[in-house]
């Protein structure tokens, strides 16, 4: 029934799209005023030579009202350009209007085509068990997302399809990736971290044992105004505490062999952090050279594989690990997420890199 | 032979007059005129003569732009703008749900206030009030200078200490004292960097950064990502008043704000659960100085200075509203959903505040004596 409605729903838009593309067409070829595109966005009107662009005026036309907005009006030469301080919205009507009269008016075209809905690539930690003290979720989307509206559409049930509150933290800024496509939520820290307000309150936010289920609500808007056409779901299961930083010394390695691009395997034996995990390794060879190739995450972020460019050489190798490797906990390679300073066991001095050597043989 | 060196030393001559001539105008802070590259204005406080820091998340650097909005005046504007949002989707030709405002900022010579916002695409604009206009500020062709946060792997690399915590969003800034101070957050580690920056800024990066911890009733130790601060003379001396994301607000003496340092805030109160400080900021009135906190899930607090001052305990019950701690009292104030604050002088402030009929207004407390009665 769901895929049915959607199914309409994107038919009822493409005849939508199509049918105020011809009109706005229609007019363009009309007026000779053209949409000027960068980035798939609207970012200027293209207007023939006019005797007093000074006079130019271009309003929104919004709930019947039009209101006169703001924008750069360049003459260039045979052309002149306004340009609005924001890229024109799409779905909106603009009015050109010259010396009082009405030139023009035009739909920017809501972006065409099924594959420009935005999607959910992926979440992570992408197994399905994670400890009661898990730190943070990635959520990856197909295109750049509109910030600050994330805990709008994000929420998390419990075994009783109950919504629990107060689960994430709600940070504004939010923190996305630079290319807005990856969004880092936490998991209240205040509920984590034992023995502050919030904790002793309401608990850490996941208990063990139970079961959850991750929702991302339709409806997010990406950057050019079009909805995720419809909502995820994850689901996962807690279980212990992780009190335990990550040790690079208990991680089983798989060298490759000489004269091949065999990969070089690491298998950490338990989930870390997939952004850092993206960052954090380098192989160097024996005359401390960066040895060239590709990092690739693997299943439910238990392992990482390394396919150099070119073959492998026999000789000795080094892996450097950045100790601020986190497992889900946030516990790193140099110290746990809380440290608990009663405990007086010699603590390990904290280094920048954990060093692993290796070697290749024919 | 003659005709080549009477040529060569005519053209010395006119090079050296052109030099003179068209000297590069010496401007001030060491900027430079142009039009920065700003992708994003997540942050804004105003430093000395007019300059105006712009923190821009997205390309984890701060912009410090010479408005040149620098005459001094006492008067206060009068602000009431009902609907802020509306009318500023109006002027850029857009609805509602396409633009964030994201800081307010009041120059304290002319007591302008200026606003960044954030459109739905991620385009950034600055704006100003001007009366009762709202105005764009053009970034063309203006005196500018820049400061990245964060290291390049390589120069992490050269000193053999691995990356630094890589910013990817700046949670607050602030000036004192020649310094730019700047909270930022990272998208991967739940740490948090705070820096000063000498201004004006110079080619040295070696900025104080400084690792800060909270200890919860002194047992457990964790890093804390500053969300909010500001910075108060208590019996004088200097600290900066800092509001975790994980909600407890703590004291730090600026003289132990050294860079490398792995530094604990002292606790004075804890926000309680369900809730984030938006902005934090002092004020005084009728000689007495407050502190004030916006915060996302509570009405605003003020905070008499002299009780943090007379307080010299580490604070770890929440607070209530009216709620009377041993130490420090924290009075709500009658302000719910404040999104922003300002200071326009040292009693008035500057508010952005969603009502409780839906309406975004922007307002300054100068008739609303009552707030800090």
């Amino acid at each position: 029934m769901k895929s049915f409605i959607i199914r309409l729903w994107v038919i009822h838009n493409l005849i939508f799209f199509i049918s105020f593309f011809l009109i706005s067409c229609d007019q363009n070829s009309e007026e000779n005023i053209s949409i000027v595109w960068e980035d798939n966005k609207a970012v200027a009107f293209q207007i023939p030579n006019i005797n007093n662009p000074d006079d130019l005026e271009i309003r929104l036309i919004q709930d019947g009202k039009r209101v006169s907005i703001i924008g750069k009006i360049e003459d260039k030469g045979n052309q002149i350009l306004f340009t609005p301080i924001i890229p024109f919205t799409r779905g909106l009507s603009y009015e050109l209007i010259l010396e009082g009269k009405e030139i023009a008016s035009i739909q920017i075209p809501l972006p065409d085509g099924l594959y420009s809905i935005p999607k959910i690539v992926s979440i992570y930690p992408s197994q399905d068990t994670v400890p009661e003290n898990l730190l943070k979720i990635y959520i990856s989307f197909s295109q750049p997302m509109k910030e600050g509206v994330a805990l709008n559409f994000i929420s998390l049930l419990d075994s009783e399809k109950d919504t629990i509150p107060g689960v994430f933290l709600d940070l504004q800024p939010e923190l996305w990736n630079e290319t807005r496509t990856q969004l880092t939520i936490w998991l209240d820290p205040g509920r984590i971290k034992r023995d502050l307000i919030p904790n002793l309150e309401m608990g850490a936010p996941l208990k063990n044992e139970q079961r959850y289920e991750l929702i991302i609500a339709d409806g997010w808007k990406d950057q050019n105004g079009l909805g995720l056409a419809k909502y995820y779901t994850k689901n996962f299961i807690v279980t212990g505490r992780d009190s335990i930083s990550p040790d690079p010394k208990l991680w089983q390695l798989k060298t490759p062999k000489s004269n091949s691009k065999t990969a070089f395997e690491i298998n950490f034996s338990e989930t870390l952090d997939y952004s850092l995990l993206n960052e954090v390794f380098q192989i160097k060879n024996e005359e401390m050279n960066i040895v060239s190739g590709k990092w690739e995450i693997g299943l439910e972020e238990k392992s990482i594989q390394f396919f150099p460019d070119e073959n492998w050489g026999s000789g000795s190798y080094q892996l450097e690990i950045e100790s601020r490797l986190e497992d889900l906990a946030g516990n790193n390679l140099n110290r746990l997420f809380e440290i608990d300073l009663e405990n007086t066991k010699a603590k390990e001095i904290e280094t920048s890199f954990r060093l692993i050597p290796f070697s290749v043989k024919e | 032979m003659k005709n080549i060196s009477k040529i060569m030393g005519l053209c010395l001559g006119i090079s050296l007059i052109m030099a003179f001539t068209f000297n590069k105008e010496e401007l001030p802070f060491g900027m430079t005129k142009g039009t920065p590259e700003i992708k994003s204005m997540t942050s804004l406080a105003f430093g000395p003569e007019g300059v105006l820091f712009i923190g821009d998340s997205k390309s984890a650097s701060v912009f410090a732009l010479n408005t040149k909005d620098n005459g001094f005046t006492s008067e206060i504007p009068s602000v009431s703008i009902i609907g802020i949002d509306k009318k500023l989707a109006d002027m850029l030709g857009t609805t509602t749900d396409n633009i964030s405002i994201l800081d307010i900022a009041v120059n304290p010579n002319s007591k302008k206030v200026y606003l960044s916002l954030q459109a739905g695409d991620g385009t950034p604009v600055l704006m100003k009030l001007e009366g009762d206009e709202i105005k764009p500020v053009s970034l063309d062709n203006v005196e500018y200078a820049s400061v990245e946060l964060n290291n390049s792997p390589a120069e992490d690399a050269k000193d053999g200490r691995g990356r630094s915590l890589r910013i990817s969003s700046i949670s607050d800034l602030g000036y004192s004292d020649g310094k730019l101070l700047v909270s930022g957050l990272s998208n991967q580690e739940f740490s948090s960097t705070f820096r000063s920056i000498p201004f004006p800024f110079t080619d040295n990066q070696d900025h104080a950064s400084l690792e800060i911890f909270h200890a919860a009733h002194g047992r457990y130790e964790t890093t804390s990502p500053i969300k909010t601060f500001t910075t108060a003379e208590i019996n004088g001396k200097d600290y900066l008043v800092a509001s975790y994301t994980c909600t407890p607000l703590v004291l730090f003496p600026m003289e132990d704000l050294k860079a490398g340092k792995h530094i604990k805030g002292r606790t004075i109160a804890e926000m309680g659960s369900g809730n984030q400080p938006l902005d934090i900021l002092n004020v005084e009135k009728n000689g007495k100085s407050y502190l004030v906190m916006a915060n996302s899930n509570r009405p605003v607090f003020r905070v008499n200075f002299a009780d943090i001052e007379n307080f010299e305990g580490s604070l770890t019950e929440p607070v209530a509203d009216n709620f009377a701690t041993d130490g420090v009292d924290f009075v709500s104030m009658p302000l719910t959903n404040v999104q922003q604050l300002d200071k326009m002088d040292n009693e008035t402030m500057i508010i952005l505040q969603r009502k409780s009929n839906g309406s975004l207004d922007l307002w300054s407390t100068d008739k609303a004596d009552y707030l800090l009665r």
